[in-house]
């Protein structure tokens, strides 16, 4: 067993991330004091894995979009009954999700720490699937999809990433869609859940109050080795250009809301964090709530203090989003594309820059208080391939110099935005 | 046991309330006023802590006043309005970092706990009778886009026109924002009116709870609520009263333009005073993933995707929310009631209950780790005039039986249904109305 501690001097605070013999990376944050105890267990497996191999195949496999959300619903039964049957015996709070890039099934407990994590080890993996099970599945998620259509807030941003992105997956909605969903069958769970749920590819991560030694030895006890298998996942080749520049959708819903995003290339590890700072960096200075831009809008009518911005990241797809409502959202895409240009030709305070470092700064310490907030950015730390510290060293080491270089590289032009429109 | 909150009166109505946790790295204040909800006022409240927290005299331009509080390290002031029962909730929070963690040695506590009461007890006042006309307005208008964007969120939006049928005649049935058309009658003036009634009439409470000790920040109230000032005012009284029972069950349908999923809401009322034992049968009814709710008509019928049953302590109302299919309605309204009626006949196992207290302790017990469960944990509990700690109000549910639970569903009366469903489903957007023809 090989681990390794990760400590930061500036925070004070360190954690410990061991590759355990079964293949699987476990980072551990035991927060004296603490009541409670947040454990995931993710695979590196999302919404975008549509297109694969291992060492085991000859071609490349696609399968039915949605099916990652699909086998996180499954996972939790297995042959004499549910996982959320036996948490509730314990009383811990448990839960899965499904992103764009991961799978991660959670639980939150003041209490009977060592027996959640059996019953987490456990059903996780050990795959149960049948016919009638998954055909039953099909009503239940599909009644998830039809709740997100209705929701105006959801609609925006998956239309705009359709916008965006001519072929890569991250276009495709998490869930998939009902027609997309009928195809999914047990043999493809089984395929996809022994390609994607391989320990090699997974990662535990726990913060909070409970003991190393018997998590440790619960590893050990239940954790099933299982070799490299290879994985590859691909992504077809994304032109650099958005696919359109906007689209709009009619629903019920009180005014105009929109997403607007900019296209850049994915980033990879320590590349892909620092760039992730540098741009929410420089967002925030140009278009935050410390911005004369943002002042202005607001102050004008055309925006309220629903507006955000933001930076989406991830396996293969790397995009800056603002959002809001207003009234005139073409007119607020001009103006944020019109600000970033001003900012490019030297029109950035140095001052409101070293503002904006310093609340970013802030904002990650609050998550070091957080059980949950500590043991997910573990986990993604792990999945962009370095540790829960980097971003705190990045931005209390960020100059005004990096963000003025990397703002001169960026093409405002090439965005899209999304628009729902009152019926 | 004891209770880690120390409780100090500093003037008439208000009190001081502090927990110093070495645990935190931040620190949270919260300034929470209580009046009773008001369909006539209520608008003008909730303007207050939106106007509040933008700006204060040292400060008056909102832009400047955060790059205040960015440079102090995410120092964050945000506000709150809410209805706890039949009593709106005003609250003006301020969450900020530990010195010891500033890159350069700031001093941040004692300038965010400033900026703070600076904002509550210092605006910029126009010839001494009017808040600053050019904020007002844009919190108005931010107001009345708050209101009207209910609809965005299709299950809050009936889950509130539930609430309103429900609790029909009651202050709890007002929206704690108020309407659109009373907060358009609102003026620079009027509000300062307001305020400054507010400011007599309301009961405040002030909640710190972090790593700091607090001692700046009490020294500072105290500096804020003079008790010669503050003594002789009369505060409104905040309490709320169950809601009571009907004879006739309220039916009502309501259509949008378009809607996928069609949203059906139960409202039940009862007069047991039993809180304990009514929350362990709304956990054991639809609370949580194991409840007979999401069991049945998730699970087994596969009806829906969430259907789950919240408690409102303070009104005696349990509403069960599901979203489902049109033509799926009546089914889930039969199964909803027969999965009650199933409880009021005792079919509860043992580790069923078991299972309802154990969820509950879980969630109390997790209140502890964290600043905005803590403070919002302790405005509840001195709302309710019960000021525990957590590990304290656990000991209410020591003893529950199945038989308390069984009377705790029989005394569940159904009170309202309410049904939303749309005209038309809605059709996509440009892009997949592209792609579908190609």
């Amino acid at each position: 067993m090989n681990t390794n501690i990760i400590r930061s001097d500036r925070v004070r605070e360190e954690y410990q991330v061991i590759k355990h013999p079964s293949g699987l990376t476990i980072c551990l944050y035991p927060m004296k004091g603490f009541t409670s105890a947040y454990a995931l267990f993710a695979a590196k497996y999302g919404s975008v894995d549509v297109t694969f191999k291992t060492d085991e195949d000859t071609e490349f496999v696609s399968v039915p979009e949605g099916i990652a959300h699909y086998l996180e619903h499954k996972l939790f039964e297995n042959d004499d009954c549910d996982a959320f049957q036996l948490f509730a015996k314990t009383g811990a709070n448990a839960n899965a999700y499904t992103s764009f890039d991961k799978t991660a099934y959670l639980f939150s407990c003041s209490q009977h720490f060592e027996k959640n994590l059996e019953i987490l080890l456990n059903f996780v993996q050990e795959p149960y699937f049948t016919e009638e099970s998954v055909a039953k599945e099909q009503g239940i998620i599909g009644q998830e999809i039809k709740m997100y259509e209705d929701e105006p807030g959801w609609r925006v941003f998956f239309n705009g990433l359709r916008t965006l992105y001519h072929k890569n997956p991250v276009r495709i909605d998490i869930a998939g869609t009902s027609e997309s969903i009928a195809k999914i069958d047990k043999e493809l769970l089984y395929r996809c859940y022994k390609t994607f749920y391989n320990l090699n590819n997974m990662v535990l991560s726990i913060a909070g109050s409970f003991d190393v030694r018997k998590t440790l030895e619960i590893c050990d006890r239940l954790l099933k080795p299982t070799p490299d298998l290879g994985l590859e996942a691909v992504f077809p080749d994304e032109p650099e250009e958005v696919k359109k520049s906007e689209t709009v959708q009619k629903l019920t819903c009180s005014m105009p809301i929109f997403n607007v995003f900019f296209k850049l290339p994915a980033f990879e590890g320590e590349e892909n964090t620092r760039k992730y700072v540098i741009y929410n960096i420089i967002l925030e200075t140009i278009l935050g709530k410390t911005s004369a831009f943002y002042d202005e809008l607001l102050n004008d009518g055309l925006i309220n203090s629903n507006f955000t911005v933001g930076v989406l990241n991830g396996r293969g797809f790397f995009t800056l989003t603002a959002d809001g409502e207003s009234s005139e959202p073409r007119k607020v895409f001009e103006e944020i594309k019109k600000a970033l240009l001003q900012a490019k030709g030297g029109n950035l305070s140095e001052k409101e820059f070293e503002n904006v470092r310093k609340k970013t700064y802030g904002e990650l310490i609050s998550m070091l208080g957080s059980v949950s907030a500590v043991a997910t950015n573990m986990m993604e730390a792990h999945f962009h391939g370095n540790n829960m510290f980097d971003i705190i060293e990045i931005t209390a080491n960020l100059s005004y110099q990096d963000i003025i270089s990397t703002l001169a590289e960026f093409n405002e032009e090439n965005s899209c935005i999304s628009i729902i429109e009152p019926i | 046991m004891t209770n880690p909150l120390k409780r100090e009166r500093i003037a008439e109505g208000t009190h001081f309330n502090r927990i110093s946790d070495p645990r935190f790295k931040f620190n949270r204040i919260v300034f929470g006023f209580f009046v009773p909800l008001d369909k006539e006022k209520a608008s003008l409240y909730a303007l207050i802590p939106r106007l509040f927290h933008r700006t204060n005299a040292e400060y008056p331009k909102s832009k400047d006043f955060n790059n205040y509080l960015a440079s102090l390290y995410n120092a964050k002031v945000d506000f709150e309005v809410a209805s706890i029962g039949d009593t709106q909730f005003l609250g003006i929070s301020m969450n900020f970092m530990d010195d010891s963690y500033a890159l350069h040695g700031e001093k941040i506590t004692e300038a965010a706990s400033y900026a703070l009461f600076n904002c509550v007890f210092n605006q910029p006042v126009a010839d001494g009778n009017a808040f600053d006309n050019a904020n007002v307005e844009l919190c108005k208008r931010e107001q009345i886009e708050a209101i009207e964007a209910e609809i965005n969120d299709k299950r809050v939006y009936a889950s509130n026109q539930a609430r309103r049928i429900i609790c029909e005649g009651e202050p709890a049935a007002i929206n704690p924002l108020g309407t659109v058309e009373k907060t358009r009658e609102i003026t620079p003036e009027s509000l300062l009116k307001a305020a400054v009634e507010l400011f007599s009439n309301a009961v405040f409470e002030i909640i710190c709870v972090g790593c700091n000790d607090f001692d700046s920040a009490l020294k500072i109230a105290k500096e804020y609520f003079p008790a010669e000032q503050f003594d002789g005012r009369k505060t409104l009284p905040c309490e709320s009263v169950y809601s009571p029972l009907k004879k006739t069950v309220s039916e009502k349908i309501e259509k949008l333009p378009v809607l996928n999923q069609s949203k059906v809401v139960l409202g039940f009322k009862t007069d047991s005073k039993n809180r304990a034992a009514l929350t362990l049968m709304s956990n054991l009814y639809g609370g949580t993933l194991s409840s007979k709710l999401f069991l049945n008509v998730r699970e087994r019928l596969s009806l829906c995707y969430y259907c789950w049953s919240r408690l409102s302590k303070e009104k005696g109302v349990m509403s069960v929310v599901c979203g489902v299919e049109e033509e799926n309605i009546e089914k889930a309204r039969e199964e909803i009631i027969s999965q009650l009626e199933l409880i009021k006949t005792g079919d509860i196992t043992a580790d069923e209950l078991n299972s309802a207290l154990l969820f509950e302790q879980n969630n109390i017990k997790t209140v502890n780790d964290s600043l905005s469960s803590l403070t919002w944990w302790y405005i509840s509990r001195i709302y309710a005039g019960e000021i525990k700690s957590p590990e304290q109000f656990l000991k209410n549910y020591e003893g529950i039986t199945s038989r308390d639970i069984i009377e705790a569903a029989d005394s569940m009366r159904l009170d309202t249904i309410y049904v939303l469903s749309g005209e038309e489903k809605c059709v996509g957007d440009d892009i997949s109305l592209q792609e579908e023809n190609e």
